[in-house]
């Protein structure tokens, strides 16, 4: 086996805890890298690094008021130089082995959700990527999903500025081919790569409060 | 040529062959060093090599792209303020005479003999014959050094720059980058300078070292500058083929180190430091000198930091993933830092004014590293000769090498 984050060998010692379980994606050294919380006060909500004499959360705050917030906001990653670079990897790069790295670390049981949503990818982008960055983990984790948002998004969010991602109209509108999912008092779970501002998952959010789910959690893999 | 996506010669219909397991660009056949997946845009497995994902994706649905280039002949002129030796003019002779009949060379020279200024010649005798050069390294650290020191002698010359994620592109006739930048070039180079030949991770990897042949012309030369030879790399480039340098430029001997006992990780455990290395540290502080400190691992380094922080105050500690690395040795070079902790990665590529060295727990080094970490010291004329202690749990071969080698370099001999 070979780490897929660093290409060195993995060299797992054999014992009975791990004879029957599933060998790691990547190695012990980048494993810890990976999962290196940076250290700062943190808004206990999104986990956004606080600037200092930051009361509350600025972001949560606008968000808040502009949206219905959804229930639990939960990050696998924090953001740190090593994740950046992952992700800059995976996405930029187009290391799609690395989908197999992030998909070790998700954790979502079938039992406590009904549907679960990954936020989608506009045609263009697909083309451009080869790949939806979100369904490709999900599928190497297992999970089961449904895709059921479209978007005509073509900017990435990561190209805009601050002040024009909050100013911009809502890119989503459900998906025609997934008319009959049915939502009402549905458990749902938004899964985004990278939560930065929130502004996307909780456009996502909007679209699908009008068919009014019990409630809406957010997972994404890494915080910005 | 060299491949690049926005190239107009498509050197291979698709980049990496997805039966026979080859990566056309870095000759890469290991199929674990391949991934594979079945991608819904394209309706079939994609496969990609992992062995050069750095440079951008290799694929097997894609073309392979390159550039062709021209040959083109530059008056390289360079300035240099001060004269070779006798020796240095010698070894540069030699470096135009394996250009001009394209043998390979290996330059054997001790830490310190000025090797950056021995190719000088070289490159201009390429330059001006229209032969593309390249001098290469697998350390960032080396690269960055030796195109300063490049770009400050030859002035006038455009000199391309590549290294992790940094581009300076020109025409690639005369170019400084680190060996896995050579991946992207074919048949391009007529001579390949590289400096520390023996470095991590070149030395035991198949593929950087296939790179460098494949990036070079089938008649083109291959020159290797290392402290710390093998006889593989002896082989490599002919018996005849070897040029000693065993005098630094200053003249001076190498320093020899001193050996002292004493288990310092087993103190350290006891919240303790190790009296010897409390001590060299202590005289060295005193003399208003500046001391690099090795360790063996990284975990080590920071059990022993808070107790070194306890007694003298001030110290650094640097290890490869520190992003505050090179600004770690800027201030370093600046005098900001009198103690500064290190794994191996400060071995080669720098120089600091008044240096002392410490290796602590010098039975888990290999010696060529410990060669290198003597050689840190005593590298400017003003302070020729410095201190290097290593503190050991007991003797090793390789530390009985490292005086060995040092010795016979100080009398002239050879050593390989």
């Amino acid at each position: 086996m070979i780490c897929l984050y660093c290409h060195g060998r993995i060299t797992v010692e054999l014992n009975l805890l791990n004879l029957f379980s599933q060998p790691k994606k990547v190695c012990e050294s980048c494993h810890l890298k990976l999962t290196e919380w940076r250290r700062g006060e943190r808004c206990r909500r999104c986990r956004k690094i606080k600037d200092s004499g930051e009361a509350a959360c600025r972001d949560c705050a606008f968000i808040s008021r502009r949206f219905t917030s959804v229930r639990n906001i939960r990050c696998l990653l924090d953001y740190n130089s090593e994740v950046k670079m992952m992700m800059h990897r995976y996405k930029f790069v187009r290391d799609v082995a690395l989908a197999e790295v992030m998909a070790d670390f998700i954790d979502i049981k079938a039992w406590q959700y009904d549907v679960i949503v990954p936020i989608p990818v506009s045609d263009h982008r697909l083309q451009e990527r080869g790949f939806n960055q979100i369904t490709e983990v999900l599928k190497r984790s297992g999970t089961a999903y449904t895709e059921l948002l479209a978007t005509n998004k073509i900017q990435l969010q990561s190209e805009r500025t601050k002040s024009e991602r909050m100013k911009s109209d809502n890119p989503f509108s459900f998906d025609a081919g997934q008319k009959d999912v049915k939502i009402l008092d549905k458990r749902i779970l938004i899964v985004d790569d990278i939560y930065t501002t929130g502004i996307t998952v909780h456009h996502a959010a909007e679209i699908i409060m009008q068919r009014k789910p019990a409630y809406i959690d957010v997972l994404t893999f890494s915080k910005a | 040529m060299y491949f690049n996506s926005k190239g107009d010669v498509v050197y291979k219909e698709t980049g990496v062959d997805i039966r026979k397991n080859i990566c056309h660009r870095c000759h890469n056949r290991d199929k674990k060093l391949f991934y594979e997946f079945y991608s819904e845009l394209y309706g079939r497995d994609v496969k990609y090599c992992l062995n050069c994902i750095g440079l951008g994706r290799v694929d097997s649905m894609s073309p392979l792209k390159g550039t062709e280039t021209r040959r083109k002949s530059e008056q390289c002129d360079y300035e240099l303020n001060f004269e070779l030796t006798d020796i240095q003019k010698e070894a540069s002779k030699k470096v135009v005479s394996a250009i001009r009949n394209k043998h390979h060379l290996l330059l054997h020279a001790v830490t310190g003999a000025g090797k950056t200024e021995i190719i000088f010649e070289g490159i201009k005798f390429a330059r001006a014959h229209g032969l593309n050069v390249a001098v290469v390294s697998p350390r960032i650290d080396v690269v960055k050094e030796v195109h300063l020191r490049l770009g400050d002698a030859f002035r006038k010359s455009r000199i391309d720059l590549m290294f992790a994620g940094v581009k300076v592109k020109f025409e690639h006739h005369f170019t400084v980058c680190t060996v896995h930048q050579l991946y992207n070039f074919h048949d391009h180079f007529d001579c390949i300078i590289v400096d520390e030949y023996d470095a991590f991770p070149l030395a035991d990897d198949k593929h950087l070292l296939g790179a460098i042949d494949k990036a070079g012309t089938v008649d083109g030369n291959i020159i290797i500058m290392t402290a710390t030879p093998t006889r593989k790399m002896v082989s490599y480039v002919g018996e005849g083929n070897v040029f000693q340098i065993a005098r630094r430029y200053h003249g001076h001997d190498l320093t020899v180190p001193v050996i002292h006992y004493g288990n310092v990780n087993k103190e350290v455990r006891r919240k303790r430091l190790n009296g010897k290395l409390k001590r060299l540290l202590d005289d060295i502080t005193a003399a208003d000198r500046r001391v690099l400190v090795f360790f063996p691992e990284i975990k080590m380094m920071y059990d022993a930091y808070p107790l070194i922080l306890k007694y003298f105050g001030e110290a650094e500690t640097v290890y490869s993933g520190d992003e505050a690395r090179y600004s770690k040795v800027e201030r370093m070079r600046a005098g900001g830092i009198k103690i500064l902790l290190t794994t191996t990665i400060l071995e080669r590529g720098v120089t600091f004014k008044n240096l002392d060295v410490i290796v602590v727990h010098t039975e888990y080094f290999p010696s060529d590293t410990l060669i290198q970490i003597c050689g840190r010291v005593g590298r400017k004329p003003q302070d020729p000769t410095g201190n290097v202690h290593f503190i050991t749990l007991y003797n090793t071969h390789h530390i009985q090498k490292t005086v060995r080698t040092i010795n016979a370099f100080n009398k002239g001999r050879s050593v390989i």
